[in-house]
């Protein structure tokens, strides 16, 4: 790798984007990726597609206006960064929060480029959103700003141009309050926003999702191995909606799925979290309780108070908690009880000296950008159903998200493997560029 | 004659009895007697008059007796009259120097509306007078019959006249006309009549419910108004008809100029045919006249019988009310006896019809009310019948004891009424038991009940019925009393543990008086009862002592009263006991007071709610503050502030899961943003007293009897209808109501976004009269439940001012010298003074990156985790947010890692503005613990001037008592002075305590 190069163009990004740390930050990391690639391919070069791929296609920053209820005009700034449409619509989330400027907006949307990319399915990069804080707002200050809002970004957006999503801020009500607004002005009902209610065009198995998809994507993984899910010991941590899921797609596949973990700890249940037990703690995480010392109580088990689960001996571990929950010496305990593979569910819940470990002992190591994608994935079926004008059963939902799951991890074989060993941090890097890179080379100079 | 179902309520119809206040508005006090010496010292000698008069009125329990001064000559007395005030002049027609006319004329010219009256020691020295009759000089004339008492008819007679008019006109009272031209016949008629219509009216005030009562029923009494012709009392008839209550006349006397023989019954033809219920009672000295009363069924009385009074008395009795009312059947068999209203309403539910018949048909019901001032029920009992009801007599009786009951009800409202076993009923307001003081809480109940019966508190003023419930409070000498005979003063400063005082206390004995009341408490207030300390100290002004003593819940639902006696006993035993408990000695040992300051009342109140099956519970309890020191986005301060939870209220006291909201902006509820926050912050269990609790064992420690139940219960009873909604996981969105599948939630949407109940708004207009009338920041415990209609009734159970300002009366955050000031800001929120925090943890000023704060979250950690090891509070200085999630934003802590901090001030993030945290779960943690909070960084909008600042300089320039990579902790040798004034958002942070 030319780290010539990347300082180089670093330099170009950062001289052109003053001010905007967080996309320097960004670009770097996947220039530094991708860098090789680059250099290895002349069209590439030539067509200047990493120039090209850090410019956003189109930025619209506009002025929301709105009347708080004590009949006070309030002023907001709208955007939305429409990165790369070279293998689909755009896509990507809106984004309400106080902190939220053009630096943010091209930072995340470039991230986002690629790991729609990732899924397979045809879905550019884009984000959005406003410096709009709904924290201390009524619902009908809300709805204001959402009108507000979408009566400029509608002009923007459609199922075939740009299809938003929800993100910090944005739920389902405000998803309601937008796809409301869109409706009215446009007099049309598509699927224009995803994460839209079940009554009126959204998805099922959207919060199951992600941990459906990291579980599809850890058994792909095994079969790298000749294994499957049978039989197999699971470390999980975490206990919010994409353990959740985990869970219950590890039973469904023969898995046993031994430890659970909230911030007080974790429970260690050698018999597995299933039947009664996976109902209690359905009813645990439904009321949001994020503690789980209760199970140990209840079922008798032991609890291991301010520990992490990774001690235990596990064929998998799914890490589906948080941020930087799985350490070095996590990894080394890991490594030692002879788990086969680390699939995250979370995002970057494996800090950078424990992936190292784990890849220096050859344990297969999917990153969150690519096992995680199951939530992303499930918005392009949401667009699909819509454009079908049906609705899935949840059958045909969690077949299809199989099947996404499936092409994500043949992408990063394709790209990673180098040797009996996938490296899957490069192959997820490698395949998102490539795809994106390719269409846009193939669609010449626009 | 309207039914039933349309008759307006009585709830406020009745005269409020604080109106009587207004009543006789002319009062003699000052009596001018001119007469000779000589004649002076006749009275004095004969008649003892200013000790007889003073007698008098004590003996009535009128107010204080009239001073008499005496002037010897008619010009002495005019002289007098100029230099001082006198209310009544007394002339005898012997002055050495003026005759009674001419005195008359000359003091009415001066003096137009002085009442004069004439005194005579017989008919001889009078007889002018009389035969001149009333020329607008002399007011009235007597003659003294032996006897001091005919000072106080005086008096009384032209007290009447005056206040006749204003008395009818303004409090509906009633008049006795009496018709009499003799002088003699009168002075002494009416000595009779002013002295029986005065015991009787003293009788009645027996059934006052407290001092004040009695006394104001007292000037309600009925009027006398005198006449001496036929014209004369026609007149005051026509005037006064709807009120005269009886006639008592004589027959002969003059009518057009001349004396007609039968003046008596044609004018008892006038009247009875314009007010046919009027009670009459003919007099006369002619026997013939016996004869003819008995031919018109009218009642008579011999005017030379020495029974006369006898007659009198008789003739109140039983044609104007007075006494007890005599239930008998038509053939007069006595069926049952009231003495008062309470015992009335009691009879009128199981007399036989017959008798109830008969009293209505005759309106005796009506008369015996007009007796006791009930003028306006009354009024409206008056013209019933029984044919005006379409199910008759049970309608009529139906009608009669909701109607008293209601006004029986509505008189107590707002007052302090004694307790009496003979009348112990609680159907509202708030009863004491003993004298000596009621305490905080109850003198704060106290207030609120008088509160209510203000019109802006009444039915349909307020968006919801607010209503106290029925509470006793034993006041502190009970509490004395109890110490004193059990010899408990001694362990006052010994220190016990608590288990330990609560069992001597428990061992003591109640006094026998105390005990016996308790007994028939417990049997009058059913249901739970909350019984709750009310000492001396508490809730006083500047001094909130919430929370450091006892409260115990009843049950009170054993069918043995003894157990449920017994338990109450044992309750208020125990609450006795905390007097001295260890709470409230290391409470007392941080305030002015001490313990032996401390006394205890006791309230025992009626728990608000409703039995589902064993839970015993409220719809919703909460707490509301007149202010708001923590305003988020557009709450404003003065708007004040609210907590619900479904249940108890000790989930709102005692957690942090209640719902907040601001009763200006109900919709905006800014803990729950999104619905993950509802999922991790709201209600998960409600509070609710367990009715199947064996008998005593939850008395072991107070709230023994609450258990905490699951949401599921409160569908099951239909509370969670009213509060709840569901958490849609296939949309992440919160649906309002509970016709979804999904979790169950309390988020209060029903009421606070949709408005099902009016609770916000009746909030804010309790808490905008309660600012302006305790003058001062307050806050109320109170709870809502619906009644047996379905109909929301808020209840306040409690209200006190708040702790919210030193003694010192006010907080400077101005004026101290810069080199004095560590940090200051017009962006504060909280408030108070913390004069003891001498260590401060701050993060060192360089810029940081998104990716360095993690590392400065667990830095701060770490120094937290060492001063919390040490048991020191700390202020925090940092950049941007604390506790974001977003580590581009701030610096990520958890609440664990900060948790030892008493201020929190966020400065600014190199190179990023950021919002300051006002984030959910980290916001509520600060806000339910007091935190302060201090925004120091710019603003940024041009043309916003601010007033921050932050000597960074001087904390760096300090020796560290720890250190890591990028923070710092210094301990001060002298403790910072913090003062955030919550009223104005300012807050200054001074290196240390400045010298006086």
């Amino acid at each position: 790798m030319s780290s010539k190069s990347v300082t180089q163009f670093m330099d170009q990004v950062i001289a052109k984007n003053p001010g905007e740390k967080e996309f320097h930050q960004a670009v770097h990391e996947v220039v530094e990726s991708v860098m090789p690639i680059v250099e290895a391919n002349p069209a590439y070069r030539q067509a200047r597609l990493l120039e090209r791929m850090v410019e956003p296609e189109r930025v619209v920053m506009f002025r929301v206006p709105w009347v708080d209820d004590q009949g006070r005009v309030q002023v907001n700034r709208g955007f939305r960064v429409e990165m790369n449409g070279a293998i689909g619509p755009y896509k990507g989330g809106l984004r309400f929060h106080p902190s939220v400027n053009l630096g943010i907006m091209k930072f995340l949307a470039f991230e986002q480029t690629f790991k729609n990319s990732l899924t397979t399915l045809p879905m550019g990069g884009a984000k959005g959103g406003s410096d709009f804080d709904p924290k201390g707002k009524s619902d009908m200050e809300v709805m204001r700003f959402c009108q507000s809002f979408m009566g400029e970004l509608f002009r923007h957006i459609g199922p075939d141009t740009d299809v938003p999503a929800g993100d910090i801020g944005v739920a389902g009500r405000e998803i309601g309050y937008l796809f409301g607004a869109y409706r009215k002005l446009t007099n049309e009902f598509t699927g224009v926003l995803t994460g839209k209610g079940l009554s009126f065009g959204g998805s099922l198995i959207r919060p199951e999702a992600t941990g459906f998809g990291v579980v599809y994507f850890a058994e792909e993984q095994l079969k790298m191995r000749g294994q499957s899910f049978e039989g197999k010991t699971v470390a999980v941590s975490g206990f919010g909606n994409v353990a959740w899921g985990t869970v219950q797609k590890v039973n469904e596949l023969g898995g046993r799925v031994v430890t659970l973990s909230g911030p007080d700890g974790f429970v260690h249940d050698p018999d597995g979290v299933r039947g009664e037990k996976w109902e209690y703690m359905l009813s645990l995480r439904a009321t949001g309780q994020d503690v789980v010392a209760p199970y140990a109580e209840k079922f008798k088990v032991r609890f291991f108070a301010g520990q992490r689960p990774w001690s235990v001996p596990c064929d998998v571990a799914l890490p589906c908690a948080t941020q930087n929950e799985l350490f070095e010496d996590d990894a080394r305990a890991l490594v030692k009880n002879g788990v086969l593979c680390v699939t995250e569910g979370a995002n970057m819940p494996t800090v950078p000296e424990a992936i190292h470990v784990l890849q220096s002992a050859k344990v297969l190591y999917a990153p969150g950008k690519a096992s995680n994608a199951g939530g992303v994935a499930t918005s392009g079926l949401e667009m699909a159903q819509n454009a079908m004008h049906l609705s899935w059963t949840r059958e045909e939902v969690d077949q299809r998200l199989h099947g996404i799951m499936r092409s994500i991890h043949a992408a990063c074989v394709a790209h990673g493997k180098k040797g009996d060993y996938v490296n899957y941090v490069d192959g997820a890097n490698i395949a998102g560029f490539i795809k994106v890179a390719d269409a846009m080379l193939a669609q010449g100079i626009v | 004659m309207p039914p039933v179902a349309t008759t307006p309520s009585l709830r406020w119809a009745e005269p409020v009895y604080r109106r009587f206040h207004d009543l006789m508005p002319f009062r003699v006090r000052e009596v001018l007697l001119v007469s000779s010496a000589y004649d002076a010292f006749i009275l004095e000698e004969d008649g003892h008059l200013t000790e007889r008069l003073f007698l008098q009125y004590s003996e009535l329990n009128l107010s204080s007796a009239p001073r008499i001064t005496h002037a010897s000559t008619g010009s002495a007395a005019l002289d007098l009259i100029e230099r001082r005030r006198f209310d009544l002049v007394i002339v005898m027609p012997r002055l050495a120097d003026s005759d009674v006319f001419a005195f008359g004329r000359r003091l009415k010219e001066r003096h137009p509306n002085k009442p004069l009256v004439v005194l005579g020691f017989n008919d001889a020295e009078i007889s002018d007078l009389a035969e001149r009759g009333p020329d607008g000089t002399i007011d009235g004339v007597f003659v003294w019959i032996g006897d001091a008492r005919i000072l106080l008819t005086m008096i009384k007679v032209v007290e009447d006249a005056r206040n006749a008019e204003h008395d009818i006109r303004n409090a509906d009272v009633q008049a006795i006309l009496v018709v009499e031209d003799s002088v003699k016949r009168y002075s002494t008629f009416l000595t009779l009549l002013y002295a029986e219509v005065m015991s009787q009216s003293n009788s009645l005030i027996s059934e006052g419910l407290n001092d004040h009562h009695r006394l104001m029923r007292m000037r309600a009494r009925p009027k006398i108004l005198l006449a001496t012709t036929y014209e004369e009392a026609r007149g005051l008839f026509l005037k006064h008809r709807d009120n005269i209550l009886a006639l008592i006349t004589d027959v002969s006397y003059r009518r057009g100029g001349q004396t007609d023989p039968d003046a008596g019954f044609r004018l008892v033809d006038e009247v009875l045919a314009q007010k046919p219920d009027t009670a009459v009672l003919v007099q006369s000295s002619t026997p013939e006249n016996a004869a003819r009363a008995a031919l018109r069924l009218l009642p008579y009385a011999d005017k030379g019988s020495p029974t006369l009074l006898a007659r009198i008395h008789d003739f109140l009795q039983e044609s104007l009310g007075f006494g007890d009312f005599v239930f008998r059947m038509p053939d007069g068999r006595v069926v049952g006896r009231a003495h008062d209203m309470f015992e009335l309403e009691g009879l009128i539910a199981t007399v036989p019809e017959e008798s109830l018949y008969f009293h209505s048909s005759h309106n005796h019901f009506g008369t015996w009310l007009m007796a006791r001032s009930m003028f306006a029920l009354a009024r409206m009992l008056l013209p019933l019948k029984p044919s005006d009801f379409p199910d008759g007599m049970a309608g009529l009786r139906a009608f009669l004891v909701r109607s008293l009951h209601e006004t029986r009800v509505n008189e107590q409202l707002g007052m302090i009424t004694d307790f009496t076993e003979q009348r112990p009923d609680f159907d509202s307001g708030f009863v004491r038991v003993g004298k000596g003081s009621l305490g905080g809480k109850g003198r704060g109940l106290a207030f609120l009940n008088q509160l209510l019966t203000r019109p802006e508190f009444r039915d349909g003023a307020l968006e919801l019925p607010v209503r106290c419930p029925p509470s006793v409070a034993l006041c502190t000498t009970e509490f004395e009393r109890f110490s004193d005979q059990n010899g408990l003063w001694s362990l006052r400063l010994q220190g016990l543990p608590d288990d330990e005082l609560v069992s001597r206390f428990c061992q003591a004995r109640l006094p026998d008086e105390l005990s016996e009341r308790l007994a028939v408490i417990v049997q009058r207030l059913r249901g739970p009862l909350a019984v709750r300390s009310s000492s001396l100290l508490e809730d006083s002004q500047y001094q909130p002592f919430a929370g450091i003593y006892a409260t115990y819940m009843l049950p009170n639902n054993d069918p043995d009263p003894a157990v449920r006696h017994a338990e109450l006993c044992r309750a208020v035993q125990a609450v006795y006991a905390s007097t001295w408990g260890h709470n409230a000695r290391a409470y007392m040992a941080g305030t002015p007071n001490s313990l032996e300051e401390e006394r205890m009342a006791v309230v025992i109140q009626q728990v608000v709610g409703r039995a589902h099956g064993q839970r015993f519970y409220p719809l919703l309890s909460g707490v509301a503050h007149t202010h708001n020191y923590y305003p988020v986005g557009s709450q404003r301060a003065e708007d004040g502030l609210a907590l619900v939870a479904l249940g108890l209220g000790h989930t709102v006291v005692h957690g942090d899961t209640a719902v907040r909201f601001s009763p200006a902006s109900p919709g905006v509820l800014p803990q729950f943003t999104s619905p993950a926050d509802y999922l991790k912050f709201s209600q998960r269990s409600f509070l609710a007293i367990d009715l199947g609790r064996p008998r005593m064992e939850h008395l072991e420690r107070p709230e023994g009897t609450l258990r905490a139940f699951d949401l599921a219960d409160a569908e099951a009873d239909g509370t969670l209808a009213h509060v709840g909604s569901v958490y849609s996981a296939d949309d992440d969105a919160i649906r309002d109501g509970l016709l979804w599948p999904g979790p169950r939630l309390v988020t209060f949407h029903g009421i606070l976004k949709w408005g099902s109940i009016e609770l916000a708004a009746t909030l804010r207009r309790v808490l905008s009269v309660l600012r302006q009338e305790l003058g001062c920041a307050a806050e109320i415990e109170f709870a809502l439940d619906l009644d047996d209609d379905g109909e929301p009734q808020l209840y306040l159970l409690q209200v006190r001012p708040s702790a919210s300002r030193p003694v010192q009366g006010f907080i400077a955050t101005e004026g101290f010298p810069p080199e004095l000031t560590l940090c200051r800001t017009d962006r504060a929120l909280g408030h108070g003074v913390l004069s003891k925090l001498c260590d401060v943890v701050y993060v060192r000023p360089r810029a940081l990156d998104s990716a360095d704060t993690p590392a400065v979250a667990a830095q701060v950690g770490q120094l937290n985790a060492a001063l919390q090891a040490d048991g020191a509070g700390y202020l925090l200085i940092g950049p941007g947010r604390w506790g974001s999630s977003d580590p581009r934003l701030g610096i990520p802590v958890d609440w664990s890692q900060i948790a030892g901090a008493r201020v929190i001030a966020e400065t600014d993030f190199p190179g990023m503005h950021v919002e300051p945290s006002q984030g959910t779960h980290f916001f509520q943690n600060m806000i339910s613990r007091g935190i302060g909070y201090l925004t120091l960084f710019h603003s940024g909008h041009e043309g916003e001037p601010d007033d921050r600042w932050l000597d960074l300089d001087w904390l760096e320039g300090l020796p560290a008592l720890r250190e890591t990579a990028d923070v710092r902790h210094v301990r001060l040798e002298q403790p910072l002075l913090v003062q955030l004034d919550g009223q104005s958002g300012r807050a200054i942070v001074l290196k240390r305590i400045p010298s006086a």
